[in-house]
């Protein structure tokens, strides 16, 4: 009754060691996706235009690039800017520090922070 | 301004967006149903005028018009992820926040206190997430519910 079980097994066991002597192990030439941040400074560049342009306080409609200032720019005063900012936090799914926060005054310098904090998405 | 000021507006902002965000993005995803429903209604109305008889060749190509651009703006809704909308990312009564915030910008107290508020906002909806990912079947539909309880014990609702 067994007998064709018993049979069918060494044929397997035979199946797979002729296999895994074939088979190289492919999984080391894949690529790993969780390098640091794969956002490139043009396309964080034109989101934050895109947030910068669906912000209602925005003084000029005038096209954002990466000398444009919060503050002399824009015409935002200092509230706005955070607000500005907790925006673009929420964008990139990361939380600028307090201190860092208090550092941007600019597109360009946001950008650099952005690009240079792993976690942004 | 005063650091205390600067930090109390954004946490309070903070807390405030992504507490809302949740809430927002079920709201849009509703309104676009809403909006893909009524299209959809207005297009089986004029393929029923299209199919009527006695039309001159005038008001079928003017309806034949009318069909596509309906078409087009249902394929827009649908490929719409409500996800990347900006509205996510504001706090639509901001102004009313920073006139509050202004004039209590000399009262250090009155600022802890906005803040501490904003640390509530973010920890009860947090305790809102939890609730609800440990109760699920609090927010499913009674017929989903019903399908899910059939299925537990390896039946189907027949559809």
């Amino acid at each position: 009754m067994f007998r064709s079980v018993f049979r069918a097994a060494p044929s397997l066991t035979r199946v797979s060691g002729l296999r895994s002597g074939f088979v190289k192990p492919t999984f080391s030439s894949a690529s790993r996706f969780y390098a640091s941040s794969s956002l490139s400074k043009e396309e964080i560049t034109t989101r934050i235009a895109d947030v910068i342009k669906s912000f209602d306080k925005t003084a000029s409609a005038t096209s954002i690039t990466a000398n444009t200032q919060f503050s002399k720019d824009l015409g935002l005063d200092s509230l706005d800017t955070v607000e500005l900012l907790v925006s673009i936090e929420e964008e990139f799914d990361i939380e600028f520090p307090d201190k860092v926060a208090d550092e941007l005054k600019s597109v360009g310098e946001t950008v650099e922070y952005i690009a240079s904090s792993p976690e942004a998405n | 301004m005063s650091e205390l000021t600067l930090s109390t507006y954004k946490s309070l902002l903070r807390s405030l967006v992504r507490s809302a965000k949740h809430n927002k993005i079920q709201q849009l995803q509703q309104d676009t149903k809403k909006q893909i429903a009524l299209l959809t209604y207005n297009r089986i109305q004029l393929v029923r005028q299209q199919q009527e008889k006695g039309l001159d060749a005038m008001a079928r190509s003017k309806v034949l018009k009318q069909l596509s651009a309906v078409g087009k703006k249902i394929e827009i809704l649908k490929t719409k992820d409500p996800l990347k909308s900006k509205e996510l990312l504001f706090y639509s009564h901001s102004k009313h926040l920073k006139d509050i915030v202004l004039s209590l910008k000399d009262d250090p107290r009155s600022l802890q206190h906005l803040k501490d508020i904003a640390a509530f906002v973010v920890n009860q909806s947090e305790y809102e997430q939890l609730i609800e990912r440990y109760n699920p079947g609090l927010k499913m539909s009674q017929e989903e519910k019903v399908q899910k309880t059939a299925n537990k014990v390896g039946l189907q609702v027949p559809e």
